[in-house]
């Protein structure tokens, strides 16, 4: 049986928010939130940082993860 | 050591942070308080990946056939022949990395893979299995994979000390507390430095020192 994937949108509940903590996204994404910083370290997110340099996972980084190739 | 209210300090003040003053101690015991959770992912990460380092060195154990229970990884690739688990390397929840082999026209490839949660979005939208490094030696693939993961500790140990000085600046503005932040970011790089690390300062070192003698001669 073939599973459809949700639309990327349908899994990030708050579209109000614009970014999320990697604790966040990882949740969002349903991996490991080591797994979050590993796709940080290899280009695979591209994270923007606020003050002091705290990382912080745009939310159209997420979709843009969340979309089937 | 007493606090002046008289309760014991030993839980909680780090040895290098002696003769704190009230607000240091304050900001450390908040500041840690709020990444105390991350600083236990810290160790056990950095614990994981240093058996990880054993396992690289003692890969004998790792030539042997298939380990016997475990299934056939689909490979993600048409027309090759299916990754073949060799060894778990390490589980973080439900993420397993995995050390996986299969035969190819060459010879047999190695491969590091990271096993999300099936029902997970990610996963959904990828596939459970994401490779993270191949290569025909499992010694090198390896070491690899750990060099990538010691700088991927470096970034998650990064933004938990920008975590503390975004909450130290928010919650003790104006107040030089450069101590307890040097001191959280020194704990932090202690429990991330992986030996692995330590070796391959050497080898560069020892690297260095041939090429200097070589200059010499």
């Amino acid at each position: 049986m073939n599973v459809v994937p949700p639309a990327p949108a349908s899994v990030l509940p708050d579209s109000e928010r614009l970014a999320y903590s990697v604790e966040e996204a990882a949740q969002l994404l349903g991996v490991h939130y080591f797994s979050v910083y590993r796709m940080i370290q290899r280009g695979k997110l591209r994270p923007c940082r606020v003050l002091r340099g705290k990382l912080l996972v745009p939310r159209s980084e997420l979709l843009k993860l969340l979309k089937t190739e | 050591m007493i606090k002046r209210n008289g309760q014991h300090r030993e839980g909680v003040t780090p040895p290098a942070l002696k003769r704190m003053s009230d607000t240091e101690y304050a900001a450390y015991s908040e500041a840690f308080g709020a990444i105390k959770g991350d600083y236990q992912a810290l160790c056990l990460i950095g614990d994981k990946l240093r058996e990880v380092e054993m396992t690289a060195q003692n890969l004998g154990s790792l030539e042997s056939p298939t380990h016997p229970g475990h299934a056939e990884l689909p490979d993600m690739a048409d027309g090759r022949s299916p990754w073949e688990m060799c060894a778990s390397l390490m589980r973080l929840n439900q993420n397993e990395v995995l050390l996986c082999k299969r035969v190819c026209e060459h010879g047999l490839e190695y491969a590091v893979i990271d096993q999300s949660p099936v029902s997970g979005p990610y996963s959904r939208a990828h596939g459970p299995h994401e490779v993270l490094q191949t290569g025909d030696n499992p010694r090198q693939v390896l070491r690899d994979y750990l060099r990538s993961e010691c700088e991927t500790l470096q970034l998650m140990t990064n933004d938990i000390t920008a975590s503390v000085r975004l909450l130290i600046a928010e919650r003790f503005p104006k107040q030089d507390l450069r101590r307890v932040v040097n001191e959280i970011t020194r704990m932090c790089k202690k429990v991330a430095r992986l030996g692995f690390s330590e070796t391959l300062a050497e080898e560069v070192g020892a690297q260095a020192h041939k090429l200097r003698r070589g200059v010499r001669v």
